[in-house]
Parts: structure tokens; sequence; C-alpha cells
């Protein structure tokens, strides 16, 4: 348990004392910067992102009104930025080489450890799940490493916990396929 | 249904090749260093834009009303001073008094504000005040006692400045040396004494000392300033 909890020192921010963001930062920075990566795929893009976000807290830190966690509440601000900027860059989905080519960077940044370890299966997975739509792999990411429990996950989304156990369902089944298709099991369907 | 993703069992049973699992196993990148760099420059650019005018505007609703209104009386004082009243002398002398209780009023609230910085800069401006009501007095008493804040704590200490002969003061502030470990907050109470400190209070510190109740890192420091003082 950490001695002084995100919501307590992003009210000191709203107070005046910039310094504790930089406390959140250090908790949180990490988990940010993956979750922007999953979205991006690219590793600079990503940090300006975290950075923005961080800049972004400073200026909105009085808005936080403790309706769900500082997480929660971090990463929702993030995923609207990440959203943005990738809703006026286009030209991801144009090429299918180009987007393989980021899928295949992604994996890299990633996997490094897995193939060094020879975890072949692993990067097959983390290649799945970059081939899905992003609000999909959105979800998985933040469910499986950011937010352990449906009513969290939902506050980030901002959805409802109903919604977000849906959503979840259908990307597993989504990921259950794409890891399929990689590793040449027909479809069932 | 249960709320963890983890003991949803009907994702679960969609989940035939495991993946939920073995995504576990995928590890996180890390960023690049620079990113620290970048958003700390951020906070402290934040920092240095905010305090100048920070020192001039509070930042909590209740600081506002006190500068409002510090505001509005300064405005009635200017009006005034315009008048030939005969009477004018004791308007201004009670608007005067009513500006200090505002500052007053106003100080107290920062020292018991939630940021720790706002806390330390009230401490601070409180050492600066020519007259003191002993509210504030008791005030930065308190803060010695109870703030989660070192530093915050040694401010106030070093705020009460000859306060500490009071003998509830006194009292209060020895209690403070008596329960408190932080080498900081005890060598702000033993300055405190050394410079403003009475005969009796020198000797109560040097009695502490001689039985081992100041922290050992600050035992040269005494040594040096006490070992050759008659007491």
């Amino acid at each position: 348990m950490q001695a002084v909890s995100d919501e307590q020192l992003i009210q000191w921010v709203a107070d005046g004392d910039a310094s504790c963001l930089g406390t959140l930062f250090e908790r949180h920075h990490k988990g940010l910067y993956n979750y922007a990566l999953q979205l991006t795929r690219n590793g600079a893009q990503s940090e300006d992102l975290v950075q923005e976000l961080f800049l972004r807290l400073l200026k909105k830190a009085a808005s936080f009104r403790g309706e769900s966690s500082f997480k929660s509440w971090a990463f929702h601000i993030l995923r609207n930025l990440a959203f943005d900027q990738l809703r006026q860059v286009q030209s991801r989905k144009t090429d299918t080489d180009a987007e393989d080519v980021l899928e295949q960077e992604l994996v890299d940044l990633r996997s490094a450890e897995q193939s060094a370890a020879g975890q072949q299966e692993v990067q097959l997975l983390a290649r799945s799940l970059a081939r899905l739509p992003l609000d999909q792999q959105d979800i998985i990411w933040l469910g499986r490493f950011e937010f352990p429990d449906y009513q969290s996950l939902a506050s980030a989304l901002g959805c409802t916990p109903a919604t977000a156990r849906v959503r979840m369902h259908r990307a597993i089944k989504a990921l259950n396929s794409a890891f399929d298709h990689f590793n040449g099991v027909p479809s069932h369907v | 249904m249960s709320d963890r993703i983890d003991d949803d069992t009907a994702l679960q049973a969609e989940d035939g090749n495991n993946a939920w699992q073995k995504l576990g196993q995928l590890s996180q990148a890390e960023p690049d260093a620079k990113l620290r760099h970048r958003v700390l420059n951020d906070i402290h650019a934040h920092n240095t834009k905010r305090n100048w005018l920070a020192a001039l505007l509070p930042t909590r609703p209740p600081q506002w009303a006190g500068f409002a209104a510090s505001a509005l009386i300064g405005l009635a004082i200017g009006a005034f001073s315009s008048m030939s009243d005969p009477d004018l002398d004791n308007r201004m002398a009670q608007l005067e008094m009513q500006l200090g209780n505002v500052n007053q009023q106003l100080l107290m609230s920062r020292l018991t504000a939630t940021a720790p910085g706002e806390r330390l800069a009230a401490a601070l401006q409180a050492a600066n005040l020519e007259q003191r009501d002993p509210a504030i007095a008791a005030a930065l008493v308190q803060r010695a006692a109870i703030d989660t804040v070192p530093s915050v704590r040694s401010a106030a200490i070093g705020a009460l400045g000859e306060e500490i002969n009071d003998t509830s003061i006194s009292m209060q502030l020895m209690a403070v040396l008596e329960e408190n470990d932080s080498p900081i907050v005890q060598l702000a109470i033993i300055d405190l004494i050394l410079r403003h400190g009475n005969a009796e209070l020198l000797d109560s510190l040097e009695k502490r000392w001689r039985a081992g109740g100041i922290h050992p890192s600050l035992s040269s420091y005494l040594e040096d300033t006490m070992g050759g003082m008659e007491t």
C-alpha cells in the first residue's frame, strides 16, 4: 500500500503543488507508455502522448472529482488523446505492407526478451493482438495489464461495466481467431 | 457476475487458446529515459511560471474570499483618504483593523491548506509578521506538532520567534522535541531556543541533551554551542 494515494497527490497538484505530479509520473508512466505503444505502435509517438497527458493533468488537476480512481481517469484521458491523434493520422490503415511493418515493430519493441528465450507462442500472440481492430486491442490491453475488474476498466473506457464485459468477450473471441489464423488452424465458423 | 476479469468463467470458456493467461507473459517495453526529463521539465516550467502569480493570487475558495475582502477594504481606505471628515481617523483605524483580521484569517487558512507547499509558504509568511495574534502562534504550534511534512514543522517552529518564551508554547514545543525523532524538527527547536530562549529553556534543553533525548547527529552541534555556554 502506498503512503499517499494517487487521488491525494492529484488533489495536491490541484492545490498548486505541481511537484506531486512527479510522483504520479513515477508510479504510472510505464503502464501509460505501454498502453500508448499498443495503440500507436510507435515508441516516439507514445512518449509524446505520455508527455502531452502529463501536461493535461497539470492543467486539468482541479477538474478531477474522484468519481473514478486517478489511474482510470489518466488512462481515459490518454485514450482520448491517442484516438484523436490516430484519427488524424489515417495513413496507418492504407497499406497492408506498411501495417505488417508497424505490427512487426511493435512485436519487436515488446518481445525482445521472449525472442531470446524462444517463446514463439507469446510472440505470435502479440502479433495476433496487434492485428485486431484498435478498440479490441484497447480493451484487452487495459483489462489484462492495468484494470483487473470490469468496474475500473469501464471507468477508463468511459462505459458501463456491463458494456465493458460484452466488449471484452468479443475481443477475446477475435484474439483467439487471429491466433488460430497465425497457427494455421482453420476457422470454425 | 464476478467483477474480476480473471474470475469471469464465461470469458475463459471463449478463450480456447488460453490467450488471456499467455498475454501475461508478454514483457513490457521501457520508455526512453528522456521521457522522464521532458515531463519533469514541464512540471518545473509550470511551477516557475505559476510562482510569481501564486504570490499575488490565492488558489483556494476561502482564500479568494479573503483576497476579495482585502481588495474591497483597500478600495474603501483609498476612498476615505480623500475625505475631510473629522471621524476619518477612526474609520481608517477600523478599516485597518478589519484588513488585519482578514489577512490573519487568510494566513490561518493557508496554514491548514492541503498542499504542503502552501502550508510551508504560510509558515514562512507568519515569521515575517510584525504583529501577531495569539491564534496564529497557536496554529504554528499545532503545525509544529502534527504536520506530516518535516519542512513545514521546522518552518512553523522557526516562525514562533520570541514567543518560545511563552510558558504554554514552550511546554508544547518541549513535548514536540521529546516525541519527535526527526533531526530537522529537533534542530529547528534547538535553534529557536538558542536564539530566543530564556535561561530556563536553555537549561531545560541542556538537561534533555545530557540525558540522551536529542538525536545523535545533533550532538556535535550542541557540544559546539552549549558545551562552552554557562547556564
